[in-house]
């Protein structure tokens, strides 16, 4: 309390805050509380009559949730803000909507993070920056040199470490108050009910869960599974220069499936590592994330994304907004499916075995696939051509073998890099039978293998004799890989 | 010859309110397929003014959006800034604005 801060303005509103939260102590922590509360006109109720907080920093145990209808049970938190507090979060204290109550219900609260990539990391930091008290990080992935141009919370330093352990060291760096909880694993349906039904700890369950995963069967997978446990939770999605935030299943609002009932085909939808995605915008839309959690904390129900979507466009650097109304005949959801499966389409169910959900796909240090890319090439029946590894392709070469090039990719990613003795550039969704010369071998590659298959199945669709395709197996990353690492990987 | 005595005529001429005004906005995959452009307008005939008539004519405007207006589970439909659901056929009015919003999924 005798901390000196620059601003005396500042000084002396933390100590009219730390004083009457001295005096509120003193008295039952109910009646002193509510006081605190009345004191900030039009004040929000911050969250937890929501979940199993209430306003004061009680909580009910977790082990009491049953979905939406609560046990009265209360149980007391001695969550007081300490003086080093009382001065970090000295700007949220003097705030009318957050003040002292809602300062410790954001201590008391808990947020789980689903992926710590793009969007998961602007959210993080804000959300650690705020004093969130307990915050689960959900993420399987290392940190990759790619990931740097948008993924914020992890820097050079931590290129290989693991996502997890990466954010949660730049999060112990800006605020020592703030509890993590690290999750080095798929957020899966085998994994995911453990993960959000055991909430940060025994007593402490996750009031809201943030979206920051990649692809379409994380984003169903978290829907069904905060359906089923009566979770809020905060949607967000980019590609390229565009982004869409959305708050779902809050207080039985409208969810995902309201919005997207049923996946896109896939590969019709290019992830952020095959359509790009301009740096800065995950860095938008997971700030908007974090101002919906910590609002969704604070009570402040009035102008919660709930029942809209909100549509940002950087290139006209406009908002739009899409009404959600729930489905009458949405059923709650009572149990996980295979959400491989469900987004692979009806016509590869059959073939779904067990499969990984990856949170953050785009930039695998390993294979170079996407999520997109993974889903893809498992989800459809084998096709009939031929597959050539880097290394054999390259003895193959060697010995006189001379094929047409084709390069499957988009021609900004042949402008990175590209083999030297590539003959025609031309995506996989438009190559065409006049791409190739009539006759001879065809050697087709793409970053990591996937698109070629794709291309190849397009051009046997479209007639060409599939003895003279070959898929580069692996594709120019693996090459980069096994042939020639002085080549740069993107 | 009058409009009125011409029941045959070129459809501009045989009424005075042959179609409703449409403002079309496009959205990132849907905005590339019809060449970077943000809106348009587009007209359709008043007796048969709905998002189904409406997916048809873009469809036949732009032949890259046909795959996306084509296939509901390829785009979300939003009739002034309200979601349309899917299967829902909206009849739609002068001055109607339709957002051609395609899914993503990137993080």
């Amino acid at each position: 309390m005798k901390r000196i801060t620059p601003s005396a303005r500042v000084v002396s509103a933390v100590f009219l805050l730390s004083s009457l939260l001295n005096a509120a102590s003193a008295l039952t922590p109910f009646v002193g509380e509510s006081r605190l509360i009345t004191r900030a006109a039009g004040a929000a109720t911050p969250i937890t009559s929501l979940r199993h907080t209430n306003n004061i920093g009680w909580r009910l145990p977790h082990t009491t949730r049953n979905n939406n209808n609560r046990s009265k049970v209360l149980h007391a938190s001695s969550e007081d803000l300490s003086n080093e507090e009382i001065s970090r979060y000295s700007r949220h204290l003097v705030l009318g909507n957050v003040g002292v109550a809602g300062q410790r219900a954001l201590k008391n609260s808990s947020v789980l993070v689903v992926g710590a990539g793009g969007l998961g990391s602007p959210c993080l930091l804000y959300l650690a920056a705020a004093g969130v008290g307990h915050i689960g990080i959900v993420d399987a992935d290392t940190v990759d040199e790619s990931n740097l141009q948008r993924q914020i919370i992890h820097g050079t330093s931590t290129v290989n470490v693991s996502k997890c352990e990466s954010a949660q060291r730049r999060i112990m760096d800006i605020n020592p108050f703030v509890n993590v909880r690290i999750y080095k694993e798929e957020f899966t349906s085998e994994t995911a009910m453990r993960i959000l039904g055991d909430g940060y700890s025994e007593t402490i369950s996750w009031d809201v869960v943030v979206d920051g995963s990649d692809n379409f069967p994380t984003k169903y997978l978290i829907n069904d599974a905060c359906d089923i446990l009566g979770l809020p939770w905060v949607y967000s999605a980019v590609l390229a220069f565009e982004g869409q935030i959305s708050t779902f299943n809050y207080r039985g609002g409208p969810n995902y499936r309201d919005l997207l009932p049923s996946p896109p085909p896939p590969g019709d939808v290019p992830s952020c590592a095959e359509g790009g995605v301009l740096g800065v915008l995950p860095g938008t839309l997971g700030c908007l994330q974090a101002t919906e959690v910590i609002k969704i904390i604070l009570g402040m129900e009035k102008g919660l994304l709930t029942g809209r979507c909100l549509v940002f466009d950087a290139i006209a650097m406009k908002f739009n907004e899409i009404g959600i109304m729930k489905a009458p005949d949405r059923k709650r959801a009572t149990e996980l499916i295979d959400y491989q499966g469900f987004c692979a389409g009806p016509k590869s169910t059959t073939q779904q075995t067990v499969q990984l959900n990856k949170i953050n796909g785009d930039a695998p240090t390993g294979s170079g696939r996407t999520m997109d890319e993974a889903l893809q090439d498992e989800g459809h029946p084998p096709i009939d051509f031929n597959a050539i590894s880097p290394v054999d392709c390259l003895d193959k070469l060697a010995n006189g073998w001379s094929p047409w090039v084709l390069d499957v990719r988009l021609q900004s990613e042949n402008d990175i890099v590209a083999l030297p003795f590539t003959d025609v550039v031309a995506p996989h969704k438009t190559v065409r039978p006049d791409h190739l010369p009539k006759d001879g071998d065809v050697l087709v590659y793409c970053k990591g293998g996937v698109r070629g298959k794709k291309a190849i199945k397009r051009l046997i669709e479209l007639g060409v004799d599939p003895s003279r395709l070959y898929n580069l197996e692996g594709g120019i990353l693996r090459w980069q890989k096994d042939v020639d690492t002085q080549m740069p990987r993107y | 010859m009058s409009p009125s005595l011409s029941p045959s005529s070129s459809p501009s001429s045989s009424s005075t309110n042959v179609v409703v005004t449409i403002t079309i906005l496009f959205f990132a995959s849907a905005r590339e397929a019809v060449g970077g452009i943000t809106s348009t307008t587009v007209e359709l005939d008043i007796n048969d003014a709905n998002t189904k008539t409406l997916r048809t004519k873009l469809a036949n405007l732009y032949p890259k959006l046909a795959s996306f207006v084509q296939d509901e589970e390829n785009i979300t439909l939003a009739l002034n800034e309200e979601y349309i659901p899917m299967g829902e056929v909206k009849n739609l009015k002068e001055g109607d604005t339709v957002a051609l919003i395609p899914p993503i999924s990137g993080g």
